[in-house]
């Protein structure tokens, strides 16, 4: 015990609270499992988030950990301030070109993908590296603060700095820092965020987070001046670990997928504490849904795509469809129907919200008999069937289909855009998606698996407990995390290769600096980093691996750092690629660091055992067609009973739906685990 | 229900249920492809295409990749069936065949994309009964001139010419093509790295349309095909039915006014649209011509623009279309007129010709024309150790203004999107620095809405290269639409390392301290133009 206390610098009996703000909800849970949902404060999320806390019992040493999507938002909504970039002269615009192509293939009017800058705030300064990071001309300082208070002057309130080759050498961009740091606006410079080549990638991660400061940073002092003083807040990054919330207000471009981060986690512990293998997590909300592949842990990309912009910043492997409760249901030019991915969101919302919106999922669901409203936080009466009918009627008939066969169709189009997702998770990482558990989660999530799981083959499900408020768990799951990365391209030989010892590249040009020596600098920032946070030494774990790819290819496959990585290279690149050819060289492009310290793990709620006790349904459900379901209350239910579909599963934060055939049985920590019905 | 319509079997969902599961075959081809491939030309700029044919050669599916290609995957897959066909008794093309080939009047396009096909027999049947595709951009397919893009006269000047030839056998990859291949490239070895890694994208679409034929059944799959036919067919026909009667004419000359000029009338008919191609000029002695599919993709690129985002992406939106196309002319060229530039520079003029008829057709809807090119540019030289090094980019410039907005900058406009190479890798990977990379201000046509600008790019050789640039637009800017302004044309120089500027004619032998600069052209504007002074304060 006193070991313990000593391990972790905190007093011991420290309480920590998750938050996880979503669209309509704030949920929060305690690490004594208590959950709370509080409606959700849109013009200041801080409000409902200190709400929540205070609900919990929040006090002067508590840990808050948050999962936040006020950036995100910002940048959806295109609510980002106007932010100045400066390049080297002659690439003033080089973030305006981007990567020269438009996002839509087939648009009459093309346009890229929205950012916070203009060409009146683009500007150049002399100043250039070679590849190798030796100066061909030295960096004018003056013109650069010149070029700075002209962006200002132009109506910057933060500046990006992105210079070439920043990622073998910063002293540019450092100067530049230093001579833009009294203009009194927030500068980001491309390589204090990751020291990795693509100049675009690393500029628009870097324009992205100076435009993100003003935003992020103003709300986390809020939410830090709600909480009672001295609580601890940490933010949930992309990458699923935590981070200070002073580091989170200064790289606030780390955060841009906090949000959906949470449930991933969560995902992945639930996965190893049932011993499941391989899982696919679908976390499907009011808009949209998450996938996400895990096996063990999460796997990582070093770049997220939002809002059509590919972000060079660490996250998880979380892919986006329009596909949620909200998407609409409409018909082609020719006749076809389609869900999505426009969604009514929540003005007007489903048809069934009574302000004239579209017919949806959610309608469809109302309609068939698959939700039990009683449950909702709102109550019995919240939600208007005729409205629903009448959107349904209309739709079915445009479709000349009859209503029922409208309604199914609407749920079976939404399920084909997630099988299509979720296969693609699998395809991505090179595994057969039929080897994994599903994990739904999130308030809809677990109204599609069944269809789901028999679309894609899938055999089993887990439904874990409270998955309304999943998110929020795996907050409190989350490791503190720091992660470092920098671009090294040398050359590996294929046979034999070894860290530390990298073989000469054209001809005797180019060397490639050892490894070990970056592999200890990065190690070193990022431990720093943790115990900044408040971990201690002993607490910390580190894992390095390192991007490797043949030579000739420009894709990099990331490969746990080991003793012979070419040949681990090999094997990925088999799984991933379907080929690998033992006789190419294999080139190091570059090496990644991880530092983890872990957190208390929370107390699992465990349940009675049912001792022959049978689950008892509450009610059932009212549907437009026929009879409805049999409802079960999740929270009455008891460790080991069964409950075989057709039944709809409740609590006070998610519905699930089982099909007939369907098997599920209660396990001890209120998740159910199904064994899928039906043939294959 | 009485009123329930059923297409062929299909109703409302169903039709896109299956529009669902057939797309997402190539979809998931072209992410294998991407994650195998070694060149940044596919990894990287993207350029290729993925499609799924149905068994009389018609396309099925292809996935949003490069609209060059779009199209012209039914076209392949009929000249292999007919070429490869149960004609050919033992001989003819069977389960775990795989064919290679690049031949521009055999099913290809121009000669650096080659094609490799493998046909998808359910059952015991005799003929296939689907044939997936990958087809890719190569760096290199030998000729003259380094990167296979450069001023030949007639098509074996080009490189290597494949005819439909079988890679794989029986699933055993017959090395001594390969051979043969590889040995006519100036990459070999990232040639056989992107020829197997389409190779493993093509098996990969084999094995996903055997999954759908036993889950779905074969009679039911050919059903469904056909019904989404159908539906596409439909909808272009709805599409059409808003276009004005009459006859719409157009013609634009390819660059300056002693390039060939190309001529398009457009027809409403019972049936459809009749497009026809009569008048335009001769086919020419220089890589710009085009051949029937490249003609036949830009008006399935030009309908797809037109048609809603959701509509499947097969033969049936062509169905309805008519498409007459003088035999001997620049856009459907006889062998063997050179067709290298047909795909990048040609494609781009007849998408800006069907513009301007179809602005006509259909006042308003249309925009001003675009940069109208894809600058192409390519490098080479040889290292001091004798390796020959080459590389190839396409650049972006000005989109034409809309009755919406601006045009916008920068931009890989219509027939291509492909990705840029980063200055970063370029400079880490070849002897070569980029010196300028910027908007090219003001180059954009003026109007109520602005065309968008081009680009400038500039590169210093550090090492003796070879620069060849195929574009067009050098003469004639974009043209403006509703009375909106024309954009600027390109301009390509050669700085030598004194200083001297001189104008970059094709192609140049440049020195150590070379400086190639490329400004890339404007879009058209939209509008008239309000002067300043009649502007509200």
């Amino acid at each position: 015990m006193l070991l313990l206390a000593l391990r972790y610098r905190r007093p011991l009996k420290v309480l920590r609270i998750a938050v996880d703000t979503g669209g309509t909800f704030t949920d929060a849970v305690a690490d004594d499992g208590r959950v709370v949902k509080v409606p959700s404060t849109p013009a200041d999320p801080s409000q409902a988030v200190a709400a929540a806390c205070a609900q919990l019992g929040a006090e002067a040493n508590t840990e808050v950990i948050h999962g936040t999507t006020v950036g995100t938002n910002a940048l959806l909504t295109r609510a980002l301030p106007p932010t100045g970039a400066i390049c080297n002269s002659g690439f003033e615009h080089l973030l305006l070109i981007g990567r020269q192509s438009r996002p839509e293939l087939y648009a009459l009017a093309p346009r890229k993908p929205w950012l916070p800058l203009t060409a009146r705030l683009c500007a150049g300064v002399p100043g250039r590296l070679d590849h190798m990071g030796y100066e061909i001309e030295a960096f004018d300082a003056a013109a650069c603060r010149r070029a700075g208070r002209g962006l200002v002057e132009r109506g910057a309130q933060a500046i990006a700095v992105v210079l070439l080759h920043s990622w073998h050498n910063p002293a540019h961009e450092q100067a530049a820092l230093q001579a833009l740091l009294p203009l009194g606006v927030p500068v980001t410079v491309s390589s204090a965020l990751q020291r990795e080549f693509r100049e675009v990638e690393r500029g628009i991660a870097a324009l992205l987070n100076a435009a993100l400061r003003p935003v992020v940073g103003p709300y986390i002092s809020a939410l830090q001046r709600r909480l009672p003083q001295d609580a601890l807040l940490r933010i949930m990054t992309s990458a699923g670990g935590t981070i200070a919330s002073a580091v989170a207000a200064e790289q606030p471009v780390r955060l841009l997928l906090s949000g959906p981060a949470g449930g991933v986690v969560a995902a992945a512990a639930l996965a190893r504490t049932h011993r499941l293998g391989a899982v696919l997590s679908l976390d499907m909300g009011g808009t949209s849904a998450d996938v996400a592949w895990c096996e063990g842990a999460v796997p990582h990309v070093p770049e997220l795509r939002i809002a059509g912009v590919s972000v060079r910043t660490p996250s998880l492997a979380i892919h986006t469809v329009g596909a949620g409760g909200g998407s609409i249901a409409a018909l082609d030019a020719g006749g076809a129907l389609r869900v999505g991915p426009e969604s009514a969101g929540s003005d007007p919302g489903p048809a069934c919200h009574g302000n004239d919106g579209p017919f949806t999922v959610t309608d469809a669901h109302l309609l068939l008999g698959n939700l039990a409203p009683e449950f909702f936080p709102a109550g019995a009466d919240s939600l208007d069937r005729a409205a629903a009918e009448l959107a349904l009627r209309a739709l079915a008939k445009c479709a000349r289909l009859s209503p029922l066969a409208c309604a199914r169709g609407v749920i079976t189009l939404a399920n084909a855009s997630m099988a299509r997702a979720l296969r693609f998770m699998g395809e991505e990482q090179g595994r057969d998606p039929r080897q994994a558990t599903l994990l739904p989660f999130g308030g809809a999530g677990g109204l599609h698996v069944s269809a789901l799981a028999r679309s894609l083959g899938v055999r089993r499900f887990l439904l874990p407990a409270a998955a309304g408020a999943f998110s929020a768990q795996g907050l409190l799951l989350a490791p503190l995390a720091a992660t470092r990365s920098r671009t090294l391209l040398g050359a590996l030989v294929a046979r034999g290769a070894r860290p530390g010892r990298t073989i000469a590249r054209n001809s005797g040009q180019r060397l490639a600096p050892p490894p070990a020596k970056f592999v200890r600098e990065l190690r070193d920032e990022a431990i720093a980093e943790l115990l900044d946070a408040g971990a201690s030494r002993r607490q910390v774990q580190v894992s390095v691996s390192c991007d490797l790819r043949y030579e000739g290819q420009s894709f990099e496959i990331e490969v746990p750092l080991c003793a012979d990585l070419a040949r681990a290279f090999h094997k990925v690149h088999q799984q991933r690629a379907g080929f690998a050819d033992p006789t190419r060289r294999v080139e190091l492009v570059g090496v990644r660091v991880r530092a983890e310290a872990a957190v208390p793990t929370p107390t699992a709620l465990v349940l009675p055992p049912a001792r022959g006790r049978k689950a008892q349904a509450v009610g059932r459900t009212r549907t437009a067609f026929g009879t409805g379901l049999p409802v079960f209350d999740r929270d009455l239910l008891l460790r080991g009973q069964k409950v075989c579909g057709p039944a709809l599963l409740c609590d006070h934060t998610a519905t699930a739906l089982l099909a007939a055939g369907d098997e599920g049985v209660v396990l001890a920590d209120g998740a159910i685990l199904v064994q899928r019905g039906g043939a294959a | 229900m009485k009123n329930v319509r059923k297409q062929g079997g299909l109703d409302a969902v169903e039709l896109r249920l299956h529009q669902n599961l057939l797309s997402a075959i190539p979809e998931e081809m072209g992410l294998r492809l991407r994650r195998a491939a070694f060149s940044p030309n596919i990894k990287e700029r993207l350029d290729f295409s993925c499609a799924l044919t149905g068994r009389d050669g018609a396309l099925v599916a292809q996935a949003s990749h490069i609209p060059v290609h779009l199209g012209s995957a039914h076209l392949t897959a009929g000249h292999i069936l007919a070429a490869l066909g149960p004609q050919r008794g033992v001989d003819a093309l069977a389960p775990g065949d795989m064919v290679l080939l690049n031949d521009p009047w055999a099913g290809g396009t121009h000669l650096p994309d080659i094609t490799l096909f493998a046909p998808v027999f359910c059952a015991r049947s005799k003929i296939a009964d689907f044939g997936v595709l990958v087809r890719a951009h190569h760096a290199d397919i030998g000729g003259a001139h380094p990167g296979s893009m450069g001023p030949a006269l007639d098509l074996y000047g080009e490189g290597l010419v494949i005819p439909p030839v079988r890679l794989f056998r029986h699933g055993v990859l017959q090395q001594e093509l390969l051979a043969m291949v590889l040995a006519n490239t100036r990459t070999p070895d990232e040639r056989q790295g992107d020829l197997l890694a389409q190779a493993a994208a093509v098996r990969h679409g084999v094995e996903r349309v055997q999954e759908l034929v036993r889950d779905q059944g074969a009679a039911r799959l050919q059903r469904a095909v056909q019904a989404l036919r159908r539906h596409a067919a439909r909808s272009t026909k709805a599409l059409l039915r808003q276009m004005r009667g009459g006859r719409h004419s157009a013609s634009l000359l390819l660059d300056g006014p002693e390039s060939p000029r190309l001529r398009v009338v457009l027809q409403r008919t019972p049936r459809g649209l009749r497009v026809d191609f009569t008048g335009t000029d001769p086919q020419v002695a220089a890589p710009l011509n085009a051949n029937r599919a490249i003609t036949i993709s830009c008006l399935f690129y030009v309908l797809r623009l037109l048609l809603d985002r959701d509509l499947p992406t097969n033969s049936g939106c062509l169905d309805p279309v008519e498409v007459i196309l003088p035999e001997g002319s620049l856009l459907n060229a006889r062998r063997p007129a050179a067709v290298a530039g047909g795909n990048v520079e040609t494609s781009q003029r007849v998408v800006d010709l069907l513009f301007l008829a179809l602005q006509k057709a259909w006042p308003g809807r249309l925009p001003a024309c675009s940069q109208g090119t894809m600058n192409n540019l390519t490098v080479g030289g040889v290292r001091a150790d004798g390796r020959a090094w080459t590389f190839y980019e396409t650049l972006g410039g000005g989109a034409g203004a809309s009755a919406d907005g601006p045009g916008e900058s920068a931009v890989q406009v219509h027939m291509t999107n492909t990705l840029n190479t980063p200055v970063e890798a370029l400079e880490a990977a070849f002897p070569v620095r980029i010196t300028r990379y910027h908007l090219r201000t003001g180059s954009g046509g003026a109007g109520e809405n602005r065309g968008g600008d081009g680009l400038v790019r500039e590169m210093e050789l550090l090492e003796p290269a070879q620069v060849t640039v195929l574009a067009t637009r050098r003469e004639s800017g974009a043209p403006g639409a509703n009375g909106g302004g024309t954009g600027k044309p390109g301009e390509d120089c050669v700085i030598d390392p004194d200083g001297r500027m001189a104008p970059l004619l094709s192609s140049v032998a440049g020195k150590r301290g070379t400086r190639v600069r490329i400004s890339t052209p404007g879009g058209g504007g939209y509008g008239a133009a309000v002067p300043r002074s009649a502007r509200k304060p």
